[in-house]
């Protein structure tokens, strides 16, 4: 081989030089449109989308800020609000920048807010094209705006966040945590799709007014509406069909296992008014299908621990086992008691939010196809039995409060 | 009597078995998911088991003709097995399904690329990108590519650890019932689209003469298609229990498997390390294709020296690769319901029928 000479050599690197100055499609950051948030509703005109993106400012996260990244509290905003109309998402994203000038990136998007009135007919063109593009991620969350647009929400600050998108998610996430929320993303929502009968669930957000008082950390902007969390969207495929209420999505997520946290007010035994709190530590639960002579019956187990969190002085024994043993009673029949609620409302709506045709398809995939048929009909009929095993497993620092005399 | 050498460098049976693993695993990792699952459901991981036992059988096949013939490839021996002019038809066959298979991997990495990373980047780019590297290594011959194999199958195996490692907490075990819902038959139609992935260790057959040990190889073979059975099949079995029924949804399941990863909300987007694992798989598997085209070229034509044909070979490949596919639906359907009879009567019908002959008519050494 013939040896390399300088003027080759120097050459060679005259061209890798090229190479350097970056990639074919590089955007520099600060004119990258990042949408945090996206809001779908139907447009006033027929037929048309609007879609509302949530785009963060990234020298505005920098600045004033305390150097705490997005949650910054006060100062400004970091996050600008855009929005588009098409007859479809791609099209109305692309008209987002005629306002905003780039093309929105959406590899960020952490929530994406439905309207309940385009949730009412059809979200599937929505969620398609979530799952098309090769931008948003499947960690992204589908919420459901109860009872108002989409756009509204995502253009109301949440004086907390710097980008209130991210601040959404993280509501979402921790009312998962307490129970009070189903966290569920676009990859939740697909399986969900795929099993049969379909019954998707998604999370609900509402406007509530604030008082502005209240806030006096707040400067000329102080919100008059604050977003929070609002039951559960159940949707029968694409379509929205109705609601459940906070107690209700508690019972779901019983039902489902996913109950990780929260907190219980229980009356006490022998007096209504007299109201315990119980931190639940764990949960589990266990759906078992029976098919006898074609009735279809399920018993639903639930497992669950909690602590001991508060007691009025006076009100039980903390010491006595007997009074633990029926405080746990107590226990069961509220979780029973959301169960059953949630249960109801399931039959009121006619959706197996639960996945219990999905569990009938695992335990007896010969019979299912022939009860797939005539799921309809069958599901007023189900034997449901729900059995709650409650265990009370920590009493806390203290034996029994501190009380003012004894009796 | 051989004729010329082409190939003067030897590789170790190990170094073989890398390659063979890379090459199996490199596009299948990505791309079977979803089209395994497509067919047998939330059993696809025991098509995958099958697939594996089939391709021992292949492969036992393939490296039994060829231990009966150490010296040669199978462009070579084909003439002493069926005549001079079958023999050259074979050969000619060989050539071209090495052509098109090294146009579709070529394809198939473009696409994603595209698709997933770099929307405005055209095709050519990834294409040319891809053989211009495997050309310089082809070039250098079949000792420089083992190498670069076993710096980067080590690599490749740990991304993939690493992925399963950290998706691992997202696995929803009731995803794998019921168990044979549909009966056996979708299983076997899974197994049976996956087939031709793992019948790509007929590279083997283009290689044992060049080994440090060709009686031998046999192990080496077997090992490399259970190594990459097991691979494929946890990857499988990840993929359905995290991405259940949504599988069949995405093209690249893998792919989605990766950016699903958040750990604790701190370890997020590694999917690059999948890009990782196909940029660096991938050339080797178009490497070691594009090897097997050239020396059977070289052979065919009874050249002396295949580095002439490197560079004409890579410019139809790369041209191929964009020309011969509109869309990756296209592609996605050419591979699973048109190519498998054809590649698997090729890569395995045609060395079966070999391997009947030479022991019928006592061709070629026999074991000792």
């Amino acid at each position: 081989m013939k040896k390399i000479t300088f003027p080759v050599w120097l050459l060679g690197c005259l061209c890798l030089l090229v190479l350097l100055t970056g990639c074919w499609n590089r955007v520099e950051i600060e004119n990258r449109a990042i949408v945090a948030a996206l809001a779908v509703d139907k447009a006033e005109q027929e037929e048309l989308l609007e879609v509302t993106a949530q785009i963060i400012k990234p020298g505005e996260i920098k600045s004033a800020g305390g150097g705490e990244g997005g949650n910054g509290g006060g100062g400004a905003q970091a996050v600008v609000v855009y929005s588009g109309t098409g007859h479809n998402m791609f099209e109305a994203l692309r008209n987002i920048a005629k306002e905003s000038k780039i093309k929105p990136y959406l590899a960020e998007v952490a929530v994406l807010i439905l309207g309940e009135e385009l949730a009412r007919e059809n979200i599937s063109t929505v969620m398609d094209w979530m799952s098309r593009n090769p931008e948003p991620r499947l960690r992204a969350m589908p919420l459901v705006a109860r009872g108002q647009k989409a756009k509204e929400i995502v253009a109301t600050n949440i004086p907390t966040d710097k980008v209130w998108g991210l601040g959404l998610s993280q509501m979402v996430k921790d009312g998962y945590q307490e129970a009070k929320a189903v966290a569920v993303d676009i990859l939740d929502y697909l399986k969900a799709l795929e099993s049969t009968p379909a019954f998707p669930v998604l999370t609900g957000l509402t406007l509530v007014d604030t008082d502005q008082e209240k806030q006096p950390s707040m400067e000329a902007v102080a919100p008059t509406k604050k977003p929070v969390l609002s039951g559960t969207a159940v949707f029968n495929n694409f379509s929205l069909v109705g609601w459940l209420n906070e107690t209700q999505t508690r019972g779901l997520l019983w039902i489902q296992g996913q109950v990780k946290g929260g907190v219980m007010v229980i009356p006490t035994h022998q007096n209504e008014n007299e109201l315990i709190a119980l931190e639940i530590i764990k949960a589990d639960s266990q759906i078992e299908p029976l098919l006898q002579q074609g009735q279809v019956a399920f018993k639903i187990k639930i497992k669950a621990q909690s602590a001991l969190g508060e007691t009025p002085a006076g009100a039980v024994d903390t010491i006595d086992p007997q009074v633990l043993a029926s405080l746990k009673r107590q226990q069961e029949e509220v979780i029973a008691g959301e169960i059953w609620s949630v249960l109801n409302q399931a039959q009121v709506l006619q959706a197996d939010i639960f996945g219990l045709g999905e569990a009938i398809r695992r335990s007896y995939p010969r019979e299912w196809p022939s009860y797939e048929k005539i799921w309809e009909e069958l599901w007023p009929t189900l034997a449901i039995e729900v059995e709650v095993h409650a265990k009370i497993t920590r009493i806390g620092m203290t034996g029994n409060p501190v009380k003012p005399e004894r009796h | 009597m051989v004729i010329a050498v082409p190939e003067p460098g030897r590789i170790s049976n190990r170094q073989a078995s890398f390659l063979i693993i890379n090459t199996i695993l490199s596009t299948s990792i990505i791309l079977l998911p979803s089209i395994v699952y497509r067919e047998a459901s939330q059993d696809a991981w025991l098509s995958i088991i099958i697939v594996t036992i089939f391709s021992i059988a292949s492969g036992l096949i393939i490296t039994s003709l060829g231990t009966r013939f150490p010296q040669k490839t199978i462009i070579q021996y084909s003439g002493d097995m069926v005549g001079w002019t079958l023999g050259k038809i074979t050969g000619l066959i060989y050539i071209m399904v090495f052509i098109y298979a090294n146009s579709f991997i070529t394809r198939e990495i473009a696409n994603m690329f595209q698709t997933s990373f770099m929307s405005k980047t055209p095709l050519a780019v990834f294409a040319a990108g891809l053989l211009l590297t495997a050309a310089y290594t082809v070039r250098h011959g079949l000792e420089v590519l083992a190498r670069v194999g076993d710096i980067i199958l080590p690599l490749s195996l740990a991304m993939f650890f690493i992925i399963v490692a950290l998706i691992y907490p997202e696995i929803d075990s009731r995803q794998f019932l019921p168990f044979l819902e549909k009966g056996a038959i979708p299983v076997f139609k899974g197994a049976y689209v996956s087939a031709f992935f793992f019948a790509e260790i007929i590279i083997i057959a283009m290689i044992i003469p060049y080994l440090k040990a060709p009686p031998k190889v046999k192990k080496n073979v077997i090992l490399a298609v259970i190594t990459a059975g097991l691979f494929q099949t946890v990857i499988m079995a990840t993929t359905i229990g995290v991405l259940g029924g949504a599988t069949a949804h995405f093209k690249y399941s893998t792919l989605q498997l990766a950016s699903y990863i958040s750990l604790a909300d701190m370890v997020e987007r590694v999917e690059p390390l999948i890009m990782l694992i196909w940029v660096c798989g991938g050339l080797i598997k178009i490497g070691v294709f594009y090897y097997c085209t050239v020396l059977a070229l070289a052979q065919w034509l009874d050249l002396k020296e295949y580095k002439a044909l490197v560079l004409p070979t890579g410019a139809l490949v790369t041209v191929l690769s964009i020309v011969l596919w509109d869309n990756t639906s296209q592609l996605v359907h050419q591979i699973t319901y048109l190519l498998p009879p054809i590649l698997l009567a090729i890569w395995v019908g045609i060395p079966l029928v070999f391997l009947m002959l030479a022991w019928l008519r006592g061709k070629g050494e026999t074991k000792t």
